[in-house]
């Protein structure tokens, strides 16, 4: 089975009324760099939630790697939430400490250089950096893991152009091509050049699923350019 | 991997429990200097001075004043720094499981027990140690004052030993007649035991009204504080139920000299047996939470 992730008919509802994430069946494989995409409240930050296992489903079933969401599952996946998450007290050294300490997969020489290359103290404790250089650091952390899985929610948004293109390049140049990068954002333009494939969503629901050189073979546009098509209000 | 956590749990914590110790400590020296020394000097000048004098003397109306607010900055900072360690432990548990610090102890690859565990386990123990250290500095400050007046009275030709020594037949047959010393070992026992499980009850009732809050789906928080208050007034009720219940078996089957010790291993007992209660059954609450309705927003 080569498959990394398996949702089969996943729903999340958190009144009991609406769906959040509808009836979402997917298998993707692994070695690629696939972006989910789709308008506020299309259900992607539920699902990456679910992958992680910080939301649970109302029905359905997801594996990754084969197993159950749990803390197997959890030793495989890097994950980046769309949010800070570290302590604001910790210096980044202890974080380093701790990652090392928790993930075997974590490489702290690959986190120290990434941190030297964008001129990061690492004896910086979290509350004192900007809300950039906080982004900066926990995608330094979940980059530097050797993963089986990296699912990045919204990993550019809070940054500027320059440093958009350093993630991306940090995306690409440290991720196991054995492995596979979910990335969520709204920022089509600036990701798509990294993209393998593509899953939109809406209203909970899964929309497309395809490569990128298929929206561009088959409909002679960019993936940016579909998707407004798509999700024109 | 429970130990690691148990670990970065100690270390993160050990900043804020360290300075709430160190409360005890200055709450202690402020006993001995502002308290202790005091009444020790009262006393002396008492010995040698006549009634008339008393209220006139400035020094002694500056002791009298310093030995009262010593006494009371003891007294609420010992009360207070559980209150400090309880709402700590508490908020900690809070930001750490179901705020944005959650996301990264949620995705750690531990089990979620584990988590529980590992999290229950470093509260208790810093609970248990400011117990003792509490309990320490009362018995320094009790200590201390003893000797203040054993000074006194060894400045008109007593020792602390022939006073011990002819108040003890009294004092023992005090004990013997209150079944004190009939159930010594039990009362012992039961005091031990209460040192840790009273902190179990205590803040696994906390950490249960916090998870079970979390299955409103906007009022998180005030859900979680409002069911905290309601599970402790349960936790009285049960303990009082179980206290009269253990009194009353015990009196009946047992001699009625034994009333006075009864009452208080009965409350012991009541006590332990509430904790264990509400602890287990709030762990296994916040467990099942945990495991099956976690839900960070």
């Amino acid at each position: 089975m080569n498959n990394l992730i398996e949702l089969n008919a996943v729903t999340k509802s958190y009144d009991g009324k609406t769906a959040a994430v509808d009836h979402v069946t997917l298998s993707l494989p692994r070695g690629r760099i696939i972006g989910l995409l789709g308008p506020n409240g299309s259900g992607k930050t539920t699902l990456i939630k679910m992958l992680n296992g910080l939301l649970l489903p109302t029905s359905g079933e997801i594996r990754v790697c084969g197993m159950p969401i749990g803390s197997e599952t959890k030793a495989k996946v890097a994950y980046l939430p769309d949010r800070t998450y570290l302590a604001g007290n910790q210096t980044i050294t202890q974080i380093l400490d701790f990652f090392a300490d928790f993930y075997a997969d974590f490489s702290r020489e690959r986190a120290e250089q990434m941190l030297g290359s964008l001129r990061i103290d690492p004896k910086a404790r979290m509350n004192s950096l900007s809300k950039g250089t906080k982004e900066k650091v926990q995608l330094i952390l979940v980059m530097s893991r050797n993963a089986e899985l990296y699912v990045l929610d919204e990993p550019i948004a809070g940054v500027d152009p320059a440093a958009r293109d350093y993630i991306l390049h940090t995306i690409l140049s440290n991720y196991n091509p054995q492995s596979t990068v979910l990335i969520s954002t709204h920022l089509i333009s600036d990701i798509e050049q990294v993209l393998d494939e593509v899953i939109f969503m809406r209203y909970g629901r899964l929309v497309l699923y395809t490569s990128v050189e298929n929206i561009r073979r088959e409909k002679g546009k960019s993936v940016d350019a579909y998707f407004r098509e798509v999700f024109a209000c | 991997m429970l130990g690691k956590l148990m670990k970065y749990e100690w270390k993160s914590t050990a900043k804020i429990v360290s300075i709430i110790l160190l409360v005890v400590a200055g709450a202690t020296l402020v006993g001995i200097v502002g308290m202790v020394f005091p009444i020790r000097y009262i006393i002396t000048w008492e010995n040698g001075a006549s009634v008339d004098d008393v209220g006139t003397n400035i020094s002694i109306v500056l002791m009298t004043m310093t030995a009262a607010v010593a006494f009371f900055i003891c007294v609420f900072s010992m009360v207070g720094v559980n209150y400090a360690l309880y709402g700590y432990l508490s908020v900690r548990f809070y930001k750490t499981m179901y705020t944005d610090e959650g996301y990264l102890t949620h995705t750690l690859p531990l089990r979620t027990g584990e988590i529980l565990r590992g999290k229950t386990i470093v509260a208790v123990a810093w609970a248990v140690i400011l117990n003792l250290c509490v309990m320490l500095a009362t018995g320094i400050l009790l200590g201390m004052g003893a000797m203040a007046f054993n000074d006194v009275l060894a400045s008109v030709g007593l020792t602390n030993l022939s006073e011990l020594a002819r108040a003890w037949p009294e004092l023992k047959e005090e004990l013997v007649s209150q079944g004190l010393v009939a159930h010594a070992v039990h009362f012992v026992l039961a005091a031990v035991i209460t040192i840790v499980v009273t902190p179990f009850g205590t803040l696994l009732t906390i950490f249960g009204g916090l998870s079970i809050g979390q299955l409103s789906r906007k009022h998180k928080l005030l859900l979680g504080i409002l069911t905290t208050v309601g599970l402790f007034f349960l936790h009285s009720v049960l303990s009082q139920i179980l206290r009269v219940m253990f009194t009353f078996t015990a009196m009946m089957a047992r001699k009625p000299t034994d009333a006075a010790a009864l009452t208080y291993i009965g409350t012991l007992d009541a006590g332990i047996l509430t904790s264990l209660i509400m602890g287990g059954l709030m762990y296994f609450v916040t467990y099942q939470i945990l495991s099956k309705k976690l839900n960070l927003d």
